[in-house]
């Protein structure tokens, strides 16, 4: 029976036009700003150009600032509906591996097994590990620490494993195999990631809830980032676990019934998922055709066109994820992210997906055609310098005094703190609502906090244009039909050499040299604008070695340094006592 | 198809040994993701006449 507090009623419907309108307003008003701006001297196709282009990008940063403040304005729900006492049905846990390193990713299963017996014993939850390795070395080091996981778990009828021969499909291909041989055994699965954790309380509390709500057949809960070491990690880290809950709560609040799903971390319903999700092809060859790369987006598309609930619950804790520790690994994932995405066009016109589902499509596009539209911007003033037209100070004839132009610098000036305001805004927003609620303590209180979100600014600043380029150059391989397939994750401390960075960077170097040559050239007066852009993008090399250097435990502070989560500390003990065992297992 | 490649310590992985996942399959059909031909063209055409007067629409 389920508790107090029952389904919750779709109230996104004010969130959503609050945050459409704000966003296309300011959009609209930095558009007509600069068309005022370039109209001092005269209309011209460049002139409309860019302020075309001024609109989406203001509308792209306004987007996100909107988002945020939903998440600072929005009052907490009602409390969920989950079920009182021993949840009824079967769970399984799934951990989709690929080449991973088995003595840490079966270590992971491990500590959540035990949080799951500590938590409550009284609740089965299954583990089945489903195994894409390609790497018949790792093949059998993931048979060895099975058999270890087995032996230390008493896993014997409850702990499953297997091996694809071919991984048709990747991700989504290894889950739907499992699901159409074996998904009958239980009702729900909770979808990890190879480097997941999850405490199991929390996993207890998603089944109680996803079994309270029988028309739910996702939930997402939000992971944070554990276990960082690097500047860039520790940077990424703090971001997500001080920024994103807040932009977490705008997005619940606008998801109604088509919440996000991002892959992992999430409890789904199996009946709800093998009638929704089985993915097709798509037509076409690679990199738009073929088989779908971000195949989450698509799933809780899909889930919510079968009339099924995906719903973020962003109050769920105990919920991880570690992440990339260097720039060129973030970017080789983004690569992969960025195919996915694009890929996503062929499914704006799908039949019968919600049109939020459609506009959450259009968004992860739009995320990556942003930084190509910030340089269609710059090419497009420095192309603005050649069409610019010379003052007339006598326009009129027989007027003998001179008319001088109407000094536009106040504008400009005006659009650009503007612009800046919508990135920084709501960044200090949250540390000012972090101060007032007392989430701060948890980042070191206060003064440290505030620090670390100045810090992080800086270097977000410092490192976008290198990021910029990265993605640019991820769409223009996707748009010329270039495949960049899905390769394997690089775990481990991430600290690159100097010459590491040096050939994963010196292109944008490069290309950093010849936009400020190409500035000096052609419109010096814009030099200075460009700098901003055009120096990191010089040093890149020299702040991707610097930014996956170790950051000292002591930057950018996070709850989880002070206070190690129970589940990283049985990972922790059990990853040492493996490494200590002399015991071997023997597969004769 | 999937190679079953369960393991118990010990001894040899042998066909149907408990390590594997149960047999236990779920029916999980392939989803329309794409139009059918002609359906972007009949939707445009209800979408113009919707928008144009005609003799349908009074006045």
């Amino acid at each position: 029976m389920a508790e107090a507090g029952v389904m919750q009623r779709d109230r996104s419907g004010v969130p959503r036009a609050l945050a459409v309108a704000a966003s296309l307003l300011a959009a609209a008003a930095a558009g007509m700003v600069f068309y005022i701006y370039g109209a001092a001297d005269g209309i011209g196709p460049i002139d409309i150009l860019r302020a075309a282009l001024i609109f989406l990008s203001t509308w792209w940063l306004a987007w996100g600032a909107a988002t945020a403040l939903l998440g600072l304005t929005s009052r907490q729900l009602a409390p969920v509906a989950r079920v009182a006492g021993r949840p009824r049905g079967r769970t399984v846990v799934i951990v989709p591996v690929y080449n991973e390193d088995p003595q840490v990713t079966f270590a992971r299963i491990a500590a959540m097994d035990d949080s799951l017996r500590a938590a409550d014993a009284a609740i089965p939850v299954d583990f089945a590990i489903l195994s894409d390795t390609r790497d018949d070395r790792i093949a059998v080091q993931e048979r060895l620490w099975f058999a270890r996981l087995l032996a230390r778990q008493q896993g014997e009828g409850r702990m499953f494993y297997r091996r694809r021969e071919r991984n048709t499909g990747r991700k989504a291909g290894n889950i739907e195999e499992f699901v159409t041989a074996s998904g009958a055994a239980w009702d729900y699965a909770v979808i990890l990631d190879a480097d997941s954790l999850m405490e199991g309380a929390t996993i207890h509390e998603m089944i109680r809830r996803i079994e309270a709500d029988p028309r739910l057949g996702l939930l997402q809960t939000l992971p944070k980032v554990v276990r960082a070491r690097s500047v860039f990690g520790r940077a990424m880290q703090f971001a997500a676990g001080f920024h994103s809950p807040v932009f977490a709560r705008g997005l619940a609040a606008m998801q109604g019934q088509t919440g996000p799903f991002w892959g992992h971390n999430a409890i789904v319903r199996l009946r709800a998922w093998a009638e929704c999700c089985g993915l097709p092809e798509l037509p076409g060859k690679a990199p738009f055709g073929g088989h779908i790369l971000s195949h989450d987006y698509v799933e809780a598309a899909l889930l919510a066109r079968g009339g099924w609930t995906v719903r973020l619950d962003d109050d769920l804790q105990g919920s991880y994820e570690e992440g990339p520790e260097n720039i060129i690994d973030h970017a080789k994932r983004d690569r992969r992210w960025c195919q996915g995405n694009l890929q996503h066009s062929k499914l704006l016109a799908a039949p019968g997906l919600k049109l939020w589902s459609r506009f959450v499509f259009f968004q992860g596009i739009f995320a990556y055609v942003a930084p190509l539209i910030w340089l269609g911007f710059i090419a497009a003033s420095i192309a603005a310098v050649f069409t610019a037209t010379a003052p007339d100070y006598f326009p009129q004839e027989n007027w003998p005094f001179p008319v001088f132009p109407y000094d536009q610098t106040a504008k400009a000036v005006g659009l650009a703190v503007g612009v800046f305001g919508l990135l920084v805004m709501p960044k200090l927003l949250v540390v000012l609502d972090a101060v007032a609620t007392g989430r701060a303590r948890g980042f070191g209180g206060a003064g440290a906090a505030f620090g670390s979100v100045l810090w992080e600014l800086v270097l977000s600043s410092l490192i976008a244009p290198v990021l910029l380029a990265f993605q640019s150059r991820s769409v223009v391989q996707v748009l010329s039909g270039r495949d960049g397939g899905w390769p394997a994750n690089n775990r481990g401390d991430g600290g690159l050499r100097m010459a590491e960075a040096w050939a994963g960077g010196r292109w944008i170097s490069l290309w950093g040299l010849a936009g400020l040559a190409a500035t000096w050239a052609l419109a010096p007066a814009l030099l200075i604008w460009l700098m901003p852009v055009t120096l990191p993008m010089v040093l890149a090399p020299l702040l991707i070695w610097w930014t996956s250097r170790p950051a000292g435990p002591a930057a950018f502070l996070v709850p989880e340094d002070g206070a190690m989560p129970p589940v990283l500390s049985r990972h922790d003990a059990v990853l040492a006592a493996w490494a200590h065992s002399d015991a071997e297992v023997q597969v004769a | 198809m999937t190679m079953q490649m369960p393991i118990v310590a010990g001894r040899t992985a042998e066909a149907g040994d408990s390590m594997a996942p149960p047999l236990a399959p779920l029916h999980m059909p392939k989803q329309v993701l794409t139009a059918a031909p002609g359906a972007l063209r009949c939707r445009m055409a209800a979408l113009v006449a919707f928008v144009r007067p005609g003799r349908h629409r009074p006045g």
